[in-house]
């Protein structure tokens, strides 16, 4: 039976090879499933491996093999019944077969007929792909199918990606290289042991295994999944050119960075055609030469809407004047360079945004490009430059960045394409940017009918400037009325906006935000002979923290801030606030809070603000945090009373 | 030998005019624009192949000039290797200095679509990116492909964008033998569109300009029509044509199209002994009466054949084979329409395979009789004793009887072998879409409160809740939440009480933690108001909307919230009822009490699916009202003497 099924892969695949990595079915025993352990499962995964082997023996070759068996236990789980498979044109599917295991235990094999092709990409950086759908699948069916795809280069490094939203029974990882290589594989999240061997041949061998891994739930204030997963990163370490020497590959952080650094340093296409200069000539020192230096890169472009890793010709993004932080850091790196100033790059990880491990070099960690100016003459402390916000000082540095360590490296003995990178982890020193607030400063009437009368002015800055900027150039006029509607909705059914415009956005100056008239009639409700006022106009928050159960830990981004929101009412002529509400201030790890309330010679101004700290927390933190949220949601959820004079 | 000189006219002599850039738009001109698009130029021709069999060239040319720093459109070809090729792409751009510069093509990179709701077709689609370019920049691209099969080929093309269009035009050049049949449409309106030059060329061929100028953007609301539908746009195709000799004409009218069809279902539909077997089985304890028989095998397709499509060729219209979609348990809207229909069969019961457009709520008129035109779904018509009872057997929990929404009041054209007329399906009804949430809350000393819930909805209203509990996968808890119209409400518990896949309606019933039912003061003084605790029934409407608004369909729905408040509570006198009854709905509020349980009741019914432009401010008067309704409190005095 092995053997037929291994002559069917060969079939569905319509090539004459095999792969060692292919181990066949699972066994009838290992495809049993507890229906029962799974209540809110649309399927449930038995079993998934990712095995890659890596062959440097003869030609030059990489095998990833995956490996899936999946019970369908409701409807929403046939869409796994559809599998595709895309690979590029330099590679080929060696192995692809499939079966449905019947509840009632007969077996259907996925055929050679229902395999479908695309190939009709050619180019290099064309895709083509394989497709099937699964026969006859039911409730209670197992799907299961492996592929094992092939392409002529040894693979350098690979890393996982999420296993989805099914709870998964049983994943096995492994990596097996030929003798002459090097790897090294790292897990997250996971305290199973890598099982590390040698075969019979000389090939090295990684593996590890991981159970019952519950099914992944979004949530709101998540951290990213690479905080939460487990997962496998691997890469080669080097390869041995004879039992005296090993070239290195991905050994250290430097291997990682040196092709960045060699295109960097020596690769002259790269500033073809970037013909402009900033004007140096009367600089009398480096410190000079990098003041005006960053000042030019900031005046002729804006990082605004581009992706921060962006690389474009760099001629070309200069020219549109729009450019990455990293297009950004390589066009000042030169041009610092060659004013003579000693001058480095800097990799990093923005703060919280992914999980990072030091002790495994990967280029994936990274998410911004920084250039990194040492000491000295006329700097007398090296300077920071982070290059994708447009309203930090130089030497600033953004709550993501600053604290963090970046790996500073350079390039020694460049000729063209030539030399070797040197680098090495240091703090990422700097005084802070502005900070990230939102102020909304609301300025308010209470008609003598009961109607609301609103002013609101919402000015943000910091990196929050810099988020509204570019909303304001992406949103269509639509779009802004959207916003203008988000606005006013949870005042009143009844409360309409107008005169709603953005205001002169100035990021570099570390502001921008909008404005918008908001009229309610029937807002204020008439007891007796009093006004009772609902707060209904101050925005909700933070809503996404409200729930009584918490499933994920709790992630508060780089970007958080403090949120201001100020309102000044005027009560009806010939009423007074009766009573205000006592002054509530608190603090947890995370969150401060802080809501006042005081008279003003026409009626009252309220001010609630509010300051999370970025980080990540565990999710019994949840219990420290819901106090003040639900103060805070309290404070929304009152009423003023106006009393006759 | 024709053939050389119009690959050469269309493909290595592309051109790229020169402009005069001081004459082209501002930012000022259009402040509100990212970009503006200066030419959206269709050039079509028609001609025979190097095998005599008739073929397109098409040339599709976009000319942008960038007016804030924002992104232009991907250059993006999407071809299907069956029906066309692409024959060239090419580009430039020219800076604000005048500048100008090829596009690189060596960054293009060309793979299949991965539609997520097709598993394989022969679609592909190569991109090339989009260069960096400044502020007052020009980017040109021009794609060629050839048409090889212009036979369910419709070119269309819209005069608007979603930014301004400086120039528009469609040009079409054909044997002036050929006859060519276009149609354009407006929003609510058929145009007649004329060229606006007409030409003859060398070769007996005639050329055809059909052009429109400065095109406002349209803005884009909540349930308003996409902007496709709303711009004036076209659909053009070859009408009658010679290949080789012989004359050839593509459907000239909806009944030729349904015959047409009729004849791609036909050997699709054979009753095998496999067929035949299973209807048999499914009929087997099951009254021997039409609808009766119609319904179960309705429901043993539904069940039992799960949505998968792979399209390849025709097969975007044709079906797979009954047999093997028994087989497979697995097929399209057509597999499925197809599959049905063979099993009605066996019980001697007629249907009729019937193309629809599946809509969003605004249904499309019928364009061009053309295979590639007006319909993108496939239903089934049952011809029973009582009528026709339309059928969708692609939707999995849908009562036989009824329909989904976006296929109710939708043109359609049943498959018959004499052909048919175009009909359209029946609207459905508020009677027979429903919904009705109860919330019995308990308030404590401190305003929260706590109770359960009861959810009973059907027709349309239900298949959010069937599609839960026969597709869902994740905590049910966290969905409910989201489906509760009791505002900021968390869900500790809950389950289905009634969820059979054809039942008439659902129930879903937990508890409910409600910290928002009043708005307390600090004082004692507390308001219990509608809009604060259950969502509105009322639509977006403000006051600058000039786009119509559609409901998905027309429904009933109901809300009852009981808030029990502690003895301590006084309650002040409760408002007075509303009704409203106009053309747009009819809406009852109405409080009671009962004890220390205080009772708000709302019925909405909505009686006029869409508003017009015309009707919006009668209509905002109408959903004005409701809302001034629903702000209206009872107030309730905590800390008194506990009764």
């Amino acid at each position: 039976m092995t053997r037929a099924l291994v002559m069917t892969a060969f079939l569905l695949a319509g090539c004459g090879t095999t792969s060692s990595l292919s181990r066949g079915y699972l066994d009838r025993a290992a495809l049993k499933v507890d229906a029962s352990k799974y209540p809110d499962a649309a399927a449930v995964v038995l079993y998934r491996s990712d095995r890659y082997l890596l062959e440097t023996t003869g030609d030059d070759a990489s095998e990833q093999h995956r490996h899936v068996a999946v019970a369908i236990l409701k409807e929403g789980g046939f869409d796994l019944a559809e599998v595709r498979i895309p690979f590029s044109t330099r590679q080929d599917i060696i192995v692809l077969k499939g079966r449905v295991l019947q509840p009632d235990g007969t077996i259907v094999e996925v055929t050679p007929k229902d395999v479908l092709s695309d190939t009709n990409g050619k180019g290099e950086r064309d895709y083509q792909a394989r497709f099937f759908r699964f026969p006859n699948v039911q409730l209670g069916s197992v799907l299961e199918y492996e592929w094992v795809v092939r392409s002529p280069w040894v693979i350098g490094s690979d890393d996982q990606d999420t296993l989805g939203e099914f709870p998964v029974e049983r994943y096995e990882f492994e990596l097996v290289g030929s003798r002459a290589l090097v790897f090294e594989t790292i897990e997250y999240n996971s305290t199973k042991p890598i099982e590390v061997s040698q075969l019979n041949d000389g090939r090295h061998r990684l593996r590890f295994s991981l159970e019952n891994l519950a099914a992944r739930e979004s949530e709101e204030w998540m951290p990213h999944w690479t905080f939460t997963e487990p997962r496998w990163s691997w890469r080669v370490l080097g390869y041995k050119v004879s039992t005296m020497v090993t070239s290195n590959w991905y050994r250290t952080w430097e291997d990682i960075v040196e092709g960045f650094a060699r295109r960097a340093w020596t690769d002259a296409t790269l500033y073809k055609d970037l013909t402009e200069r900033p004007e140096l000539s009367g600089c009398p020192d480096a410190r000079c030469k990098v003041e005006k230096a960053r000042a030019w890169i900031l005046e002729k472009t804006s990082t605004i809407g581009v992706d921060t890793m962006r690389e474009k010709d760099l001629a070309q993004a200069f020219k549109s004047g729009k450019a990455s932080a990293r297009e950004r850091a390589l066009i000042l790196r030169k041009v610092l360079d060659e004013a003579g100033v000693d001058v480095k790059l800097a990799l990093t990880t923005v703060a919280y945004s992914r999980q990072t491990a030091r002790s495994f070099p990967e280029w994936e960690q990274f998410n911004r490009v920084l250039v990194y100016v040492p000491a000295q003459p006329s700097i007398d402390a090296p300077l920071v430059i982070d290059l994708e916000p447009e309203h930090c000082a130089l030497g600033a540095l953004t709550s993501g960045i600053r604290g963090q360590e970046g790996f500073v490296f350079w390039l020694e003995g460049g000729t063209v394409g030539q030399g070797e990178s040197k680098g090495e982890w240091r703090p990422l020193d700097g005084a802070p940017c502005s900070e990230n607030v939102s102020h909304d400063r609301i300025t308010a009437r209470l008609e003598g009918d009961g109607t609301l009368q609103a002013r609101v002015e919402s000015r943000h800055t910091g990196d929050r400037a810099e988020r509204w900027e570019q909303r304001k150039l992406k949103d269509s006029p639509s779009d802004f009325r959207e916003l203008l509607r988000w606005r006013t909705g949870p005042i009143s059914p009844l409360a309409r906006y107008s005169d709603g415009r953005w205001h002169d956005c100035a990021p570099r100056s570390g502001e921008c935000g909008y404005g918008v008239s908001i009229g309610a009639p029937r807002y204020a409700v008439r007891n007796g002979g009093r006004w009772l006022f609902p707060l209904n106009l101050s925005q909700p928050a933070f809503e996404g923290l409200r729930g009584f159960e918490r499933k994920h830990d709790i992630h508060i981004p780089a970007t958080a801030g403090t949120e201001i929101e100020e309102i000044e009412l005027d009560a009806p002529t010939g009423f007074h606030a009766a009573n205000l509400p006592d002054v509530v201030a608190d603090a947890v790890p995370g969150l401060a809070i802080r809501l006042t309330a005081e008279r003003t010679p026409r009626g009252v101004k309220l001010t609630r603000r509010s300051t999370l700290t970025p980080g990540i927390y565990p999710r019994e933190h949840i219990a420290k945090l819901r106090p003040l949220v639900e103060k805070v949601r309290a404070w929304r959820n009152t009423v003023l009373t106006f009393e006759p004079d | 030998m024709r053939l050389l000189p119009a690959i050469c006219l269309l493909t290595s002599c592309v051109s790229f005019p020169k402009l005069e850039l001081a004459t082209l738009p501002k930012p000022a001109d259009f402040p509100d624009a990212k970009y503006v698009i200066l030419l959206d130029e269709d050039h079509v021709r028609f001609q025979p192949g190097k095998n005599g069999k008739a073929e397109a060239f098409v040339t599709e040319r976009l000319r942008f000039k960038l007016l804030k720093p924002a992104d232009l459109p991907t250059f993006t070809v999407w071809y299907d290797t069956e029906f066309s090729e692409i024959i060239s792409m090419s580009g430039r751009t020219i800076l604000p200095d005048g500048t100008e510069a090829p596009l690189d093509l060596s960054q293009a990179w060309d793979r299949p679509s991965f539609d997520s709701s097709v598993l394989f077709s022969n679609t592909r689609l190569k991109t090339v990116p989009t260069p960096p370019l400044p502020v007052g920049a020009i980017y040109e691209t021009v794609a060629v492909t050839r048409r090889k099969d212009i036979e369910p080929w419709v070119l269309k093309h819209s005069f608007g964008s979603v930014e301004p269009v400086i120039e528009s035009r469609v040009v079409v050049e054909s044997p002036t033998a050929w006859k060519l049949r276009w149609v354009a449409r407006g929003f609510d309106e058929t145009v007649d569109l004329t060229p606006t030059k007409e030409e003859p060329l060398d070769g007996a061929f005639t050329r055809r300009t059909f052009e429109r100028r400065d095109v406002k953007a349209l803005p884009t609301d909540p349930g308003a029509p996409s902007l496709w539908w709303r711009h004036l746009r076209m659909g053009l195709r070859l009408d009658a044509w010679s290949e080789n000799g012989v004359d050839r004409r593509a459907p000239d009218s909806p009944e030729a199209l349904s015959a047409l069809n009729w004849r791609q279902h036909q050997d699709r539909a054979e009753v095998t002994p496999e067929l035949a077997a299973a209807a048999k089985e499914v009929l087997a304890t099951v009254p021997d009466e039409p609808e009766a028989k119609a319904r179960a095998l309705y429901e043993y397709v539904c069940r039992r054949i799960q949505y998968c499509a792979i399209e390849i060729g025709y097969g975007g219209w044709v079906p797979h084979a009954a047999k093997d979609v028994h087989a497979n348990r697995w097929g399209d809207c057509k597999d499925k329409a197809t599959y049905l229909h063979t099993l009605l069969k066996v019980a001697g019961i007629e249907s009729s395979p019937t193309a629809i457009y599946a809509h969003d709520g605004y249904p499309r008129p019928f364009e061009l009789p053309s295979l590639g035109d007006n319909f993108n779904h496939e239903i089934l018509a049952i011809h029973l004793p009582s009528g026709t009872v339309y059928a969708d057997p692609t939707t999995r929990a849908v009562p036989f009887g009824q329909l989904p929404w976006n296929d109710a009041e939708a043109t359609v054209l049943l498959a018959t072998r004499d052909g048919s007329a175009l009909a359209t399906t029946p609207p459905t009804t508020p009677e027979q879409n429903a919904e009705r949430h109860q919330y019995a809350i308990s308030l404590d000393e401190a305003g929260r409160g706590r109770g359960t819930f009861r959810i009973e909805a059907r027709g349309n209203n239900a298949t959010a809740y069937k599609n839960r509990f026969i597709f869902g996968t994740g905590r049910l808890e966290r969905w409910a939440k989201d489906h509760l119209w009791l505002k900021s409400a968390e869900v500790p518990a809950t389950r289905f009480e009634r969820k059979g896949d054809f039942d008439t309606s659902t129930v879903l019933v937990g508890e409910v933690l409600a910290p928002e039912v009043v708005t307390r003061g600090f004082g004692q003084m507390a308001l219990l108001r509608v809009s604060d605790m259950v969502a509105a029934v009322t639509p977006a409407l403000d006051e600058d909307r000039s786009t119509p608004f559609a409901w998905r369909w027309l429904d009933t729905t109901e809300t009852e919230v009981s808030v029990t408040v502690p003895p301590s509570v006084d309650v002040s006198k409760l408002p007075a009822d509303t009704a409203l009854d106009s053309p747009f709905g009819l809406y009852a509020l109405s409080w009671r009490t009962e004890g220390s349980t205080v009772t708000v009741t709302r019925r909405f019914v909505r009686t006029q699916r869409t508003l017009t432009k015309d009707s919006l401010p009668a209509a905002r008067a109408f959903f004005e009202a409701i809302a001034a309704a629903e702000v209206t409190p009872v107030v309730l005095r905590f800390g008194g003497q506990p009764r």
